[in-house]
Formats: C-alpha cells, sequence, structure tokens
C-alpha cells in the first residue's frame, strides 16, 4: 500500500482521468464565462469588448446586491438551522439507541426527494388560498397569509424549506464522523464519570472537528449557489425579495438575453464561493489527529 | 510537506468542482447552441426522408410541373413540423398547404417544418449565411424588426392590390409594418377581453360593466362579497402586462402607446402615468384578490375555472378553458370589451392583443410575385381555417359558412372585434428581451404599490433613451 502512496505515476493514473472530465466540465466553462463577462452580448449578434463595466454596473445593481445579501442571510442560517440540528440528532443517534437505522432512514429521506417535488409539495403548503399552512392558522384563529407572495415573509419561507431538506444530509456525514471515534474514549470517559452531555462537548465535537468543516463547507457554499428550490418556489419574486444570485444569473442570461452581464454574475459566484472556502480552510484549523 | 501540498491541491479542486456547476450554466448557452443547429439540420432532412406527406406532396408537384411547363417552384420554411398534429393552426395550415397545389398550379411549394424552437436557430443561421428560403414563417414585431432593418425581408406593398388590401381586416397588419411599408400578411387575431362569471354577477345582483365606473363597483362588491373581483397570476410576471397593456390603450390610445413601445414615443405622458394610477388603484382596494402576487398563472385561471374569481382579462386562448367539460363555470361565462375610461384617448374598440404571426418573403428571392403570392395565399387560406379549428380570430374577411361547432367565446369574440380598429400586441413579445423584462417587473413593482406611478413611467422611458 505505502508503495502506491509513493508513487507519483499512481496517482497521475488514478487522477488523470477525473481531471480530464472536471478540466473539461468545469474549468472550461468557467473560463469562458469569464471571458463573456467581458462582453456587451445578446447571445446572437455582435460581441462588443466592453471590460470590467459588467461588473461596476453589477454594484449599481440593487437586485443584485439583494440577491448577495439573501445568499449571505441563507449561508448563515445554513450554518445554524442545519448543523446544530444535524450534530443534535447525530449524536444521539450514536449512541446506539433502539431503532437506530430506521430514524437514520427517516431523518435522510427528505434528501433523497427531488428538489422539484419538496418545492411543489411547500407550494401547495404555502398557497394561500387552499394551502395547509393557513388553513392549520385559521383553525388555530389566526390569519393567514401569502407566503410567496409577501415581499417581508417570502425569504424565511423560502429558506425554510432548503434548511430543512438538509438537515438528514448533515446529520449523516456528522453521523459518520462520529462513528469515526473509537468507543474505548467514551468508555474511559464513563469511568471517569462523565455524563452525555460531557461527553457530547468535551469528546465528541473536538474529536470531529475535521468532519464538522467538511459539513460547514457544503452548507455554506451550497447556500451561495443555490438555484434549484428558489427557483421553484419564487423564481426570485415578487419585486427580487427572494432573489439569490443564481436566479438572477438565470433571468439575466435567459430572458434578458444579456450575456455579459449574466457571466459577471456566475464570475462573481465562482469567486465568492471559492473565497468563503479559504476562509473556512483558515479559520476552521484542524489538528491530524490519529487514534 | 508535499503531501499538504497534495491535499490542499485537492480540496481546492473539490471545492472548484462544487462551484462549476453553476458556473456551467453561463457557458452552456453557447455550447448548446451548436447541437440544437445540428438538430435542425438533421430535421431538414427528416420530413423528406419520413414524413410520408411531405414526400407524396414532392412527387405530386413534381408531377404537376410539368404539365403546366412554366411551373416555379417556391420554398416554405415554418415551424409547423407536424402534418398530424391538432392545433388549429397547424391543421390549417396544411390545409392550406394541400389546397394551394390546385389554387395555384403555376407554383410547386417545397415545405420544410421545423420544431419551434428550432426553428428560431435555424432561420438565425440560414440569415447568416444568406440561405434563406423563398417564403418563410416568422413572429411580428419586436422579432422581426432587426431582419427588416438588416433588409432581408420584402415589402409586400407593390403586390398588394387595393381589392386585397381590403379584405384584410383593421389593425391586423400593425405588426408587420416598419416604416410604412407593409412586410407580411395576418392570419390569426389572438385578443383579450374581459371574462366575466355571469353566474356570479347574478347571484350578487351586480351589473356587468360597461363603463370604468360601473367596473369599479364590481370590483368593490365582489370584494364585499369575499369574492376575488379579478382573477390575476401576477407571480408569473406577465399577466400583469395585460391588465396595465389594457389601461394604457384606454387611456392612451393604440397609436399613441404603440408608438411608446416601439421607442418612437413616450412612456412620460399624462396619459399613460394616469393609466399606472388606476392599476395601482385598482390593486389597491383589493382589485386581484389578496394574494395577486404569489399566484401563478395556472392558479389563477383554475380560480376563475372553478368559480372562485368573477372576471379575468385574458387572451383568447382562455375560451378552452372555460368551456372545458371539467370547467365549473362552463356556459356562465360571458366575453366583454374592457370598460373606456372616461376622459382617455382610447375607444371601445381598440383591443389588447392582435395578429403577430406572418409568412415572410425573402428579400433575395429569385420570384418575388410567386413567393408573394404564396404568402398572401397561406395567409388567406389559414384565417379562415385556423378561426374554424377554434385557435384564433380571422384576420382575413370571409364566409365562415357553418360556424354552428364552434367555440361559442370564439364567436362572441370574433363579434366584439368585428370593428376592431387599433391594436396593441403582447407587450413581451412586442419589445422582447431586456425591455420585455424591465416591464414586466416594473408592472410587478406598480401592482405591489412599491414605487409611484409617476416613478413607473419615468423608469420605463429609461428604455427608450
Amino acid at each position: 500500500m505505502n508503495k502506491i502512496l509513493g508513487n507519483k505515476k499512481a496517482y497521475f493514473v488514478f487522477v488523470f482521468p477525473a481531471f480530464v472530465i472536471y478540466f473539461v466540465m468545469a474549468f472550461i466553462p468557467i473560463i469562458i464565462s469569464g471571458y463573456y463577462s467581458t462582453l456587451e452580448w445578446n447571445g446572437i449578434g455582435e460581441k462588443v469588448f466592453v471590460g470590467i463595466e459588467n461588473f461596476l454596473e453589477l454594484l449599481k445593481n440593487d437586485a443584485f446586491l439583494s440577491s448577495v445579501k439573501n445568499s449571505f442571510i441563507l449561508a448563515a442560517a445554513s450554518v445554524i438551522g442545519q448543523l446544530i440540528p444535524a450534530m443534535f440528532f447525530a449524536i444521539v443517534l450514536s449512541r446506539n439507541i433502539k431503532g437506530e437505522g430506521v430514524y437514520r432512514t427517516i431523518y435522510f429521506i427528505p434528501v433523497l426527494l427531488s428538489t422539484v417535488v419538496i418545492g411543489q409539495l411547500f407550494l401547495k403548503i404555502y398557497n394561500a388560498d387552499y394551502g395547509a399552512l393557513n388553513a392549520l392558522l385559521q383553525k388555530l384563529g389566526l390569519e393567514g397569509q401569502d407566503w410567496l407572495g409577501n415581499t417581508k415573509l417570502v425569504l424565511a419561507a423560502s429558506f425554510f424549506p432548503i434548511i430543512w431538506q438538509y438537515i438528514g444530509y448533515h446529520m449523516l456525514i456528522l453521523y459518520t464522523g462520529i462513528k469515526g471515534v473509537p468507543a474505548e474514549i467514551y468508555e474511559a470517559a464513563q469511568i471517569d464519570g462523565a455524563n452525555e452531555k460531557q461527553m457530547a462537548f468535551m469528546i465528541t465535537m473536538p474529536l470531529i472537528k475535521s468532519t464538522i468543516k467538511v459539513s460547514m463547507t457544503f452548507a455554506v457554499i451550497g447556500s451561495l449557489k443555490l438555484f434549484d428550490l428558489i427557483w421553484v418556489l419564487t423564481k426570485g419574486g415578487p419585486l427580487h425579495a427572494s432573489e439569490v444570485p443564481s436566479t438572477l444569473m438565470y433571468t439575466t442570461i435567459f430572458t434578458r438575453m444579456e450575456y455579459g452581464s449574466g457571466s459577471a454574475i456566475a464570475v462573481f459566484i465562482v469567486l465568492e464561493c471559492l473565497l468563503f472556502y479559504f476562509l473556512i480552510e483558515k479559520f476552521f484549523k484542524v489538528d491530524n489527529l490519529t487514534y | 510537506m508535499k503531501r499538504a501540498v497534495l491535499k490542499k491541491m485537492t480540496g481546492l479542486l473539490m471545492s472548484a468542482v462544487l462551484v462549476a456547476s453553476l458556473a456551467g450554466c453561463g457557458g452552456a448557452q453557447d455550447s448548446g447552441e451548436a447541437p440544437a443547429t445540428a438538430e435542425s439540420t438533421a430535421q431538414e432532412s427528416g420530413p423528406a426522408a419520413e414524413d410520408n406527406s411531405g414526400a407524396e406532396e414532392t412527387a405530386e408537384s413534381e408531377a404537376a410541373a410539368p404539365a403546366d411547363g412554366e411551373a416555379v417552384t417556391i420554398t416554405l420554411w415554418s415551424q409547423f413540423s407536424d402534418p398530424n398534429s391538432t392545433d388549429g393552426n397547424y391543421v390549417a395550415f396544411y390545409n392550406a398547404l394541400e389546397s394551394i397545389k390546385t389554387d395555384m398550379p403555376n407554383v410547386n411549394v417545397v415545405h420544410e417544418g421545423t420544431e419551434s424552437e428550432s426553428y428560431k436557430v435555424k432561420l438565425k443561421t440560414a440569415m447568416a449565411g444568406n440561405e434563406l428560403p423563398d417564403v418563410f414563417f416568422n413572429w411580428g414585431a419586436g422579432t422581426m424588426a432587426p431582419y427588416v432593418e438588416a433588409g432581408l425581408v420584402l415589402p409586400m406593398d407593390d403586390y398588394m392590390t387595393d381589392e386585397v388590401s381590403a379584405r384584410i381586416l383593421g389593425g391586423t397588419l400593425d405588426n408587420f409594418t416598419f416604416d410604412g411599408k407593409i412586410y407580411g400578411y395576418p392570419y390569426s387575431v389572438a385578443v383579450a377581453s374581459l371574462y366575466v362569471n355571469t353566474e356570479l354577477f347574478e347571484q350578487n345582483n351586480v351589473k356587468i360593466p360597461e363603463t370604468y365606473d360601473e367596473f369599479l363597483e364590481a370590483v368593490d362588491a365582489f370584494k364585499e362579497a369575499g369574492i376575488t373581483p379579478i382573477s390575476l397570476g401576477e407571480k408569473d410576471l406577465w399577466p400583469g402586462l395585460m391588465i396595465f397593456g389594457i389601461h394604457a390603450i384606454r387611456m392612451a390610445g393604440a397609436e399613441d402607446f404603440n408608438a411608446a413601445l416601439m421607442g418612437e414615443g413616450s412612456y412620460n405622458t399624462p396619459e399613460l402615468v394616469e393609466a399606472a394610477k388606476y392599476v395601482q388603484d385598482l390593486a389597491a382596494r383589493g382589485g386581484f384578490g389578496e394574494s395577486a402576487m404569489g399566484t401563478s398563472e395556472d392558479d389563477a385561471v383554475a380560480a376563475f375555472k372553478q368559480g372562485r374569481a368573477a372576471m379575468m382579462f385574458m387572451g383568447s386562448w382562455l375560451n378552452g378553458d372555460c368551456e372545458a367539460d371539467d370547467a365549473a363555470v362552463k356556459g356562465k361565462i360571458s366575453v366583454i370589451k374592457f370598460p373606456v375610461i372616461e376622459g382617455g384617448k382610447g375607444t371601445k374598440d381598440e383591443f389588447h392583443g392582435g395578429s403577430g404571426e406572418t409568412f415572410l418573403v425573402s428579400s433575395s428571392t429569385e420570384h418575388p410575385a410567386e413567393a408573394a403570392a404564396v404568402a398572401q395565399y397561406i395567409c388567406e387560406k389559414m384565417s379562415k381555417d385556423q378561426y374554424l379549428a377554434g385557435s384564433g380570430m380571422p384576420a382575413w374577411e370571409a364566409d365562415m359558412g357553418d360556424t354552428s361547432e364552434l367555440n361559442r367565446l370564439s364567436q362572441e369574440i370574433a363579434n366584439l372585434t368585428k370593428d376592431a380598429t387599433g391594436y396593441v400586441y403582447w407587450l413581451d413579445s412586442l419589445t422582447g428581451g431586456s425591455a420585455a423584462d424591465t416591464l414586466m417587473n416594473e408592472i410587478a413593482n406598480l401592482i405591489a404599490g412599491a414605487e409611484t406611478p409617476e416613478e413607473f413611467c419615468a423608469n420605463l422611458q429609461k428604455l427608450n433613451e
């Protein structure tokens, strides 16, 4: 095994096919998007080189600025709203409770559902006329709301299913990390008289720090580039209130036919995600642990 | 050390992959065009190889050609790709293609049909390569303008006799007219009118509105009764265009509003500000119910179909929905002209909608006279047949024969529009691209009360500067 790991040619052989696919499918489009972002172009006619003007225009575009703000709110909400419940479920499930497998599956089901299915489900729940949520509120004597049509409510209403959907996903990542912690450590702690809460905070969490970092990276990057569920629920509306950068990019390119401006948003999303990746990497120093 | 670097690189690669799935979207369109073109090329040869009726037809016309000796071959492209479709326009087109063989023996029409999305790409490619057919289907107004500006389309004025133009119904040529020259013949008129649920009007003792004041009284009465006055799916944005469109037509008149939309006039006029005020007031008094901003067009149509809304301002394609067997409102819907607004320049005979599809003649055709005759023949023939097939209103005068089987609402609309003096076409199709998107978003702002009518008109005027 060590012989293989020390062999640079073996690295090359294993990495090369994947690298070629990523290069063609990911890096080249990013570079092309970068090129488009310097153009004023409607997708058909003449391409006019405008330099960084598209980016300067974005800074003056209220819809874009509020979409970036929304994506930051979502990133923060995801980290808090996904990782904390996910951590709780993961710790509880990993303590060899009865029906561990069943609960693990139940919590993971939302991840397996297609985003469009979840979107349609929540469209029906939120519907102002016949939605389940308003029916419930009215039963309780409260007033129903137009959840996806009210600019003040739409952000919270559309973020809820996004956050809800991926709790199970992060739970599974963290659960796997916890299962990797040797049982002897817990046994030793129990002999020393530690209770479950102490074990969770003093042993489990510090030991799975690298797994938490992975979860956090996924939650943040996933929020910054989110498109699908917002598109199904609101298309960024009403009045751009639930707009995120990727939905704005889509309408800019495909509805407004402004390829340059839309590509500038795409480039922004790439750079933003890379920046956050490095920030998490920098502020989340992890020691290499060996048990 | 080296391993740490490698680890970092792998991490970088991973994160790049995470974001790349999105960034790919921006570039995808470019690479997407190539396959689409390839597809349309494939389809080009498709009908000839596979489509029996197409092959048959070519063979027949070839057989007819030697008999005449003078037959001219006219190439014809359209988006009507499927001869077996039951869509009214398709049926009408293939009827015309069949009858032209006997009615115009001096031409041999060779047709190539391509599915609509591919058709647009195919047409643009052909224009770039200067390989346009003699006659081709196209949409009017904003879609057509770049082609006309590039000199790719032949004006029809020289071929259009007074006798022909007398048969064309008023206002239907607007979207094919540029700088006073007519470039295409109309073949159908899709028109928006006010759909009213007569049962709800009777039950609530509300008068079917003839004036705008009565219209507002009806709105208030239905709101009082807990019924959505006007069903509007503003979540999809384009339905709001129609509401503003008809108010602008009533206030500014079709001519001035068209001028503003085409960039030749101004949005900053007292009439359009007034129109915007009416729309905003209508929304503020609950005319569109409590939740129009979050309602999709599908939900809005469903609400009207189920009798939960009293009125809807929509295009004639709603006819089928209202008369469908599963509609709770079947037989209870009537269509009326949108009421005139007092003090406005528009009359009751100016309509929203219009004729926006046509057949154009390429300016590089070798047989301009024959090509123009073919375009005219097909449009006139289709006008009648697509009406009988329940698709849109006719654009030409014709004896319709037995219309007892026709959709009841289609007949009512035909009656309403027979004295039409002007049309404003669908605002999004008319303007296209970023202008259409700006219009939709500004109107949503207006309806939601996020900006004043004055700001609204000033923002629209930026499109014309």
